[in-house]
């Protein structure tokens, strides 16, 4: 920001914001990691680090919130300050989901045992990588107000739902095949709408960052990639 | 957006607010308020002291001014040689059945026959008073009364103060009968200029102010009000006001005596109006008074806050409405109090008044504005400068009088500011 | 946002001078009866100024030079045609600083109707006065004291007072530069809500220094900076999305 506020201690809290959001970003990006990891590698304990890890985000939301509240009745900001504290209070409520998202496939990951022989799984780590760059970028462009970064997520989204129709098909059919390891697949299967909708949710972010940046709205889009369910 | 604090600043020690030295500035600070505050209130004192002194002085001087050394004497009309009908006295033509008769010749007889050799010390007007009496009750003539007549100037002075051995004898004579008392002198006010200092009245000069002021008001006041009204309202700004405004304060600060002479070219040798007249006076002073009202006025007027004008204009009243609706009624306690002080300048005002020839001795008082007049100013100056003992008395009276003029005039100014001062 | 199809007053292209100084610089706006339009800015940016050529008071101002063209109801306000009395009782003026004639409440609201002889009789002054007070939202505050004087009223009673004032002689427009800036906010809260009843009836042009009030009365908002009109439009846009950078920075308080 090239200017700043003629009240000094606007800026603070506008910053304090950003920064709370950031940390957030990081703490959920590194939980969709971790949980991707754990489930690759089977490590049980990194698992139920995400798990507890997601506390600390659920911690963070309600902070944001209580910021936002604070500086909306305190600095009464307009214009592109009011749509990026409005912006903030939307996203993390979204953020929050998605950290939901990564403890959700995080608890799968006892449940799914050794079957690390189950082919889809391999796709699903480059799946929540795309997932995981996504929410990051989202975030990253918040901070940055760049609405180009964020028409560049939701173009991305496409990725992510062409991964999901993919690993859909593939498990379906590996399920038929191998009856024995439905119960597993099932798990795979919900990890894999998990990302998708982490991705789903990234693209909401995003859009929100377009609006608080822009002011306007996005055109709304043709989904490329019609979603299996 | 600031800049940095200069590191010097920072580096200030904190401030001893306990410290020796600002003690000692405190008790510094304190003496110097009281100090002022004693400074002022001497000043005060100075002020109110000479305005007593002056008062008391007045009074002490002039109060004897309006009382009068009387002697009873006892007429026996029936015996004295009139011959009138009390009954001619009560209809038309009384005047000229009064006139026949030799009232002083009456009047000395009478003062001789009752007091004897004392019969001297009765006032050379006396007779006035006994024709007077007949006349306000004609049925006296036909009894002996005792009339209380005015004593002479001589005995008036022995009974005041220090006068001629001989007239203090008489008045410790006359006093010890019980004949000489003392009373208070109405006609004073009630009557004109006299060269006998036991008849002179302040009446005369008294009306001479009125109509003298009256035409100086009528005349400054509309001119005054409505020259400060244009001034401020509808002049534009540019060198031609400015040289009138210029103009207007010189006139305020130039000498009477040259708005005297003024008058005595322009009203009296141009127009060729009456010398001497109230009218003459009035005008006169009112070229005079007129500049101090139109900087009052203006002042009055400029303190008009203007947020009062933008009201009025702004639901569409005519700059005239928005004059006399609103801007005038809010001045006029400022320009009355203005016109106040100029008029009671005026009021106090000789020089010019001598110049125009008010100076003339006026035995009675004017009955208008284009009679012969005098004002009590030019009055006290001609009795300061008479002769004769008896008119020092009378001088304080008459500044005492209009003492008491000016005095009633500022009351009016401040009940009339009082009235009509408005809060915005 | 609702656009009647004929402006109440335009501008177009208007320029005033003080002397030399440009003040206002190829201002063109329209005001309609519809909408509440507020003028925002910071200090000296010209929005009294320009206010104040919408009923003429800058006439009073000697070196103030008008240009350009500014109608009422499709006529030119600084033709030689108009009379600019009758205007000020047309487009009325609502001031900064509540300024009551120091009269009684009921004469100040007479005050108008009686210069323009809107009233023959008494009766008919009555319920002018009745009807100006009530539509001010005075009425049920002073109906037992008309005969009391309108200064000894309470800081926003006054300003009131001075708005019913305004409205007795049935403007069409109603001017009204900072009426808040000196009432406290209860007060304030006052007068925006009769700003609000009064909309419809009279095109209302409100200066401001407050943007949350700004926001709060108007539909439409204009904002001004060094004598020229950066940006016009729907309120609600001005406070949220700002097309100029300008209004930007002064809305959220970046400005200088």
């Amino acid at each position: 920001m090239a200017e700043q506020h003629t009240v000094k201690a606007f800026d603070e809290d506008i910053n304090r914001l950003r920064g709370l959001i950031a940390e957030m970003g990081g703490r959920v990006e590194t939980a969709i990691d971790e949980a991707m990891t754990a489930l690759v590698e089977q490590d049980l304990k990194k698992a139920k680090a995400v798990v507890l890890g997601d506390e600390r985000i659920d911690a963070l939301e309600s902070e944001v919130e209580r910021l936002v509240v604070q500086i909306i009745a305190l600095r009464a900001p307009l214009a592109d300050d009011l749509r990026e504290v409005i912006a903030a209070l939307k996203i993390v409520g979204v953020v929050e989901r998605i950290g939901d998202y990564a403890k959700n496939i995080a608890k799968r990951v006892p449940k799914i045992g050794d079957h690390r022989t189950i082919e889809p799984i391999s796709l699903l780590p480059s799946m929540a990588q795309v997932a995981s760059e996504m929410v990051g970028d989202a975030l990253n462009a918040f901070s940055a107000r760049d609405a180009l970064l964020a028409e560049a997520v939701i173009a991305r989204d496409s990725v992510v739902d062409s991964f999901y129709n993919s690993i859909f098909r593939t498990l379906v059919t590996y399920m038929v095949e191998n009856p024995k390891t439905i119960s597993e697949c099932a798990h795979l299967l919900f990890i894999a709408k998990n990302i998708e909708r982490i991705g789903d949710h990234a693209t909401n972010v995003a859009e929100m960052v377009y609006y608080a940046a822009t002011g306007e709205y996005l055109p709304e889009r043709d989904k490329d990639v019609k979603i299996e369910s | 957006m600031n800049a940095p604090i200069p590191s010097t600043e920072r580096r200030r020690a904190p401030t001893d607010w306990k410290g020796a030295d600002m003690q000692k500035r405190i008790a510094a600070r304190y003496s110097s308020e009281r100090r002022f505050r004693m400074i002022g209130l001497t000043a005060i004192l100075m002020s109110a002291g000479f305005l007593a002194f002056l008062l008391i002085s007045m009074l002490h001087e002039g109060a004897s001014g309006f009382t009068r050394t009387e002697l009873a004497v006892r007429v026996d009309f029936p015996k004295a040689p009139i011959v009138i009908d009390p009954a001619t006295l009560r209809g038309e033509g009384a005047d000229a059945v009064l006139a026949s008769v030799n009232w002083q010749a009456l009047t000395d007889q009478a003062a001789t026959g009752a007091l004897g050799q004392d019969g001297v010390w009765i006032a050379p007007g006396a007779w006035l008073v006994m024709r007077d009496a007949v006349k306000a009750d004609p049925s006296l003539l036909q009894k002996s009364v005792t009339l209380s007549l005015p004593a002479s100037d001589d005995l008036d002075i022995a009974a005041k103060s220090d006068g001629s051995p001989e007239a203090e004898a008489a008045y410790a004579r006359l006093d010890k009968a019980g004949i000489a008392t003392r009373a208070v002198n109405w006609d004073f006010l009630t009557s004109s200029d006299a060269t006998d200092p036991t008849q002179v009245g302040i009446w005369g000069a008294f009306k001479g102010s009125l109509l003298t002021m009256a035409v100086t008001l009528l005349l400054s006041f509309p001119v005054g009000v409505l020259a400060a009204l244009y001034l401020e309202e509808y002049a534009p700004r540019n060198r031609w006001t400015d040289m009138i405004e210029v103009s207007i304060n010189n006139l305020a600060a130039v000498p009477s005596i040259i708005f005297g002479l003024l008058g005595l070219a322009v009203f009296l040798n141009v127009m060729h109006l009456p010398r001497s007249a109230a009218l003459v006076g009035g005008m006169t002073l009112a070229l005079m008074t007129m500049p101090v009202i139109v900087i009052a006025g203006r002042n009055a007027i400029k303190a008009v806050p203007p947020s009062i004008r933008d009201a009025a204009l702004g639901i569409g009243a005519s700059p005239i409405q928005v004059v006399f609706h609103h801007v005038l009624p809010l001045a006029l306690p400022g320009i009355m109090t203005g016109t106040i002080i100029g008029m009671a300048r005026a009021l106090g005002e000789t020089a010019p008044l001598l110049m125009i020839g008010m100076r003339a001795f006026i035995a009675s008082p004017p009955g208008g504005i284009t009679d012969p007049a005098t004002v009590l100013p030019v009055q006290i100056f001609l009795w300061s400068d008479e002769v004769s003992k008896g008119f020092v008395e009378k001088t304080s009276a008459a500044i005492i009088v209009l003492l008491l003029f000016l005095l009633s005039m500022n009351s009016i100014a401040i009940y009339l500011r009082n009235k009509f001062e408005r809060r915005w | 946002m609702p656009q009647s199809s004929t402006p109440k007053m335009s501008a177009r292209n208007v320029n005033v001078f003080y002397g030399e100084k440009q003040a206002i610089q190829n201002v063109s706006i329209d005001v309609d009866t519809d909408n509440v339009t507020a003028f925002i800015g910071p200090s000296g940016c010209g929005k009294s100024t320009f206010l104040r050529t919408l009923n003429r008071m800058n006439d009073t101002v000697a070196s103030a030079r008008v240009e350009g063209e500014i109608t009422l109801d499709g006529e030119n306000i600084y033709s030689s045609g108009m009379d600019v009395v009758q205007l000020r009782a047309r487009v009325g003026m609502v001031f900064q600083k509540p300024n009551p004639f120091p009269k009684s409440i009921y004469d100040n609201i007479a005050y108008g109707p009686r210069i323009h002889g809107l009233a023959s009789a008494k009766a008919d002054l009555d319920v002018i006065v009745e009807s100006s007070l009530r539509r001010a939202g005075l009425w049920d505050e002073v109906k037992d004291r008309l005969k009391d004087s309108g200064t000894a009223l309470s800081g926003g009673q006054q300003q009131r007072l001075c708005i019913g004032r305004a409205i007795a002689v049935e403007p069409e427009v109603i001017l009204m530069d900072e009426p808040c800036s000196a009432l406290d906010p209860i007060a304030t809260a006052k007068i925006e809500e009769l700003i609000h009843e009064l909309r419809g009836r009279y095109a209302i042009v409100i200066v401001t220094h407050n943007m949350q009030q700004a926001a709060r009365v108007s539909q439409r908002t204009a904002f001004f900076h060094l004598g020229t009109l950066v940006e016009y439009g729907s309120t609600s846009e001005i406070f949220t999305n700002p097309r100029e950078d300008r209004t930007k920075d002064y809305i959220t308080g970046r400005y200088g």
